[in-house]
């Protein structure tokens, strides 16, 4: 494909220090949240980012978002790299680019109104302002499902459904390209899941937008998305094609998420890990999956896999594979 | 089936005086449990699957809760008219709960073996020894990897995944007849979820004790359970074996509900349920699925509707099916 593409990863790197002592604190260990992780995103396309928690995929939505700065590594954005833009360039940025949290009840201001909330991110990007800007919270209100007079009612009055809508809305208010979706509805129940899974592809299909789609949830994961990476303690350890992915898993890792899942036809046979998920501050050697590897072998231990293409655009970091 | 069940619920309903109004958590749920059978029971949230779990336990909070009606009888006694006493007795001895969410559940300040030799040291005349080495046993039957050296762990010290391994450990120390899960893997992360459901299935299996499944998770359920109960609003909607209500939903919540997911290798557009769970302070009249049902007609509205056996142990409760 010689289209742009919209978002370009490459070896981004988040470290957090885990300090020891209150007023002397000093650092006494590095979690690595984020490890060298690569990848893009094309325009109109879902890249699915499924992990467990504890795996860095929210640190790496909020670092697409630059909500945090990373410790190495570049993201670009339509080729810009995003961290470093200035702040007007930054400004610019987020007219383009927005994310949805998890949890309604927490990622909305309980003293603002909807349609307060909704404008604000206009406000702050200078997109609209005056009659504009109120004809447009309308136009959202419809969009994403809500009526007109629940504008100037406050957060606290909706259920969870309707919070998350408020939340897209709030997203779409400056004509995104590209929506962090942070796990957007796993808070929510299971009939009202549909409901918020179908806005967002219609959404997708009418703005032709993009969307980073994280979630631990494979089911959904594999409705939304056109191709799906799959992370393990902070690393990408495969990353395909949906269908490819889905149907023919290459790494150890994804075979066992995919074995839990409920299928069209019923369940599949389990592949049940054994052990507990390493801390991300004490990695393991080598493979850091192989801790928890039904075929790990003594390179595992020695060498650390890197990701490769094993197939036509088909990536997995595993020795074996 | 010939046995007689060991747990039978009728008519139960648990209400709880709110200062906005009566709220009918639970409202005439009836459902019997046979000995060794596992039932599962699935429901959104405040569908009163949890209420239910409690009642049965009589650890309602009250206020502002309440057992208004009903009867809980448990190996042919009524445990409505147990005295407070004689509940503690029961509880975590011949029936034993896990919650859904090991963080809390847990009491921080104690030991694990604290907290495991206090419920054998309660319910079973035995000593401390005798105690410390069962709990060191029990340790080991959930499979937590090194128990001697574990025991003496704080619950911060642990993992999710092993919280919820100590959680069954004490539930199961007494050998329960009855066990009742709320949620237990909810709170897990998808590989250690699949870990603990076996480990529970295993368990289930070598004991042999009833078990009452919650979950809002069809996959979950649809793993470990005999029979199924589908709650919405307090009550219960349908009831059947576990193949029969997953190959032949009959009620429309649970079609809609089964068809709202998206399943692998599905990749349709998927069919809402519109709308969203009444509030229970001001619940429709009649049937509590009505204003979210396609197949709604106006005789919907005039009563809550019978419940009907359409198959062999197959109940439920919509006026169209017949």
């Amino acid at each position: 494909m010689q289209e742009q593409r919209l978002i370009e990863v490459q070896n981004l790197t988040k470290i957090f220090p885990v300090t020891e002592g209150f007023i002397f604190t000093k650092v006494v260990a590095e979690l690595k949240a984020v490890d060298k992780i690569s990848f893009h995103i094309n325009p109109g396309e879902t890249l699915g980012l499924v992990g467990e928690s504890g795996c860095g995929k929210s640190t790496t939505g909020k670092l697409l978002m630059r909500l945090m700065e990373p410790d190495s590594g570049v993201a670009c954005y339509r080729g810009q790299n995003i961290y470093e833009m200035s702040k007007s360039n930054l400004l610019h940025l987020r007219r383009k680019m927005q994310i949805v949290f998890q949890d309604p009840f927490s990622s909305l201001n309980p003293r603002k109104t909807v349609s307060e909330i909704i404008s604000y991110p206009m406000k702050v990007t200078k997109t609209y302002s005056g009659k504009q800007m109120k004809k447009r919270v309308n136009e959202l209100i419809r969009l994403v499902g809500l009526s007109p007079h629940h504008a100037n009612r406050f957060a606290h009055q909706f259920s969870g459904g309707q919070r998350q809508r408020i939340g897209v809305a709030r997203a779409l208010a400056v004509n995104p390209e590209f929506i962090v979706l942070d796990e957007p509805v796993s808070a929510l129940d299971v009939s009202i899941q549909a409901q918020i899974i179908n806005l967002l592809r219609e959404l997708q299909d009418t703005f032709n937008l993009s969307y980073l789609f994280i979630s631990h949830d494979l089911n959904v994961v594999e409705h939304l998305s056109n191709r799906v990476a799959v992370m393990y303690l902070g690393k990408i350890v495969e990353l395909a094609d949906r269908d490819e992915l889905f149907s023919a898993p290459k790494h150890p890792y994804t075979k066992a998420l995919l074995s839990a899942v409920l299928t069209k036809d019923g369940i599949q046979d389990e592949m049940i890990l054994e052990g507990e998920i390493p801390s991300p501050t004490n990695i393991p050697s080598g493979c850091r999956f192989r801790s928890r590897c039904p075929r790990a072998e003594e390179i595992c231990k020695d060498r650390e896999p890197g990701i490769e293409e094993k197939a036509n655009e088909h990536f997995a970091a595993c020795h074996f594979a | 089936m010939s046995t007689s069940p060991l747990l039978e619920i009728s008519n139960l309903k648990t209400y709880f005086y709110t200062d906005r109004g009566t709220v009918k958590a639970v409202d005439d749920i009836s459902f019997s449990l046979s000995p060794g059978e596992v039932l599962g029971v699935i429901g959104e949230s405040g569908s009163g699957k949890s209420v239910t779990a409690l009642s049965i336990l009589r650890l309602v909070p009250d206020p502002p809760g309440r057992i208004v009606e009903g009867k809980i009888t448990f190996q042919g006694e009524n445990l409505l008219h147990k005295s407070s006493q004689e509940m503690t007795s029961i509880r975590g001895n011949k029936i034993a709960l896990i919650f859904q969410d090991p963080m809390t559940s847990l009491d921080p300040v104690f030991t694990v073996e604290d907290q495991l030799i206090e419920t054998l040291l309660v319910h079973q005349n035995i000593t401390r020894e005798k105690a410390r080495k069962r709990a060191v046993e029990m340790l080991s039957k959930v499979k937590i990897p090194n128990p001697q050296e574990r025991l003496l762990n704080y619950p911060f010290q642990l993992s999710g995944g092993l919280r919820q391994r100590v959680m069954m450990a004490i539930a199961l120390s007494c050998q329960p007849n009855l066990l009742i899960a709320d949620e237990p893997t909810t709170a897990l992360d998808v590989t250690i979820q699949a870990q603990i459901l076996s480990l529970l299935a295993d368990l289930q299996r070598e004991l042999g004790m009833a078990t009452i499944f919650i979950s809002h998770d069809f996959n979950v359920v649809s793993k470990f359970a005999d029979r199924v109960v589908v709650m919405y609003a307090g009550k219960i909607v349908e009831c059947a074996e576990k193949e029969d209500l997953f190959n032949h939903p009959e009620h429309p919540y649970t079609r809609n509900l089964m068809r709202s997911r998206p399943l692998l290798g599905h990749r349709g557009k998927l069919i809402p349920i519109e709308g969203s769970p009444p509030d229970l302070l001001t619940p429709p009249p009649g049937c509590p699925f009505a204003p979210r049902c396609k197949e709604v007609v106006d005789d919907c509205w005039k009563g809550l509707p019978a419940k009907k056996e359409i198959a062999r142990d197959h109940a439920v409760r919509c006026i169209k099916r017949d």
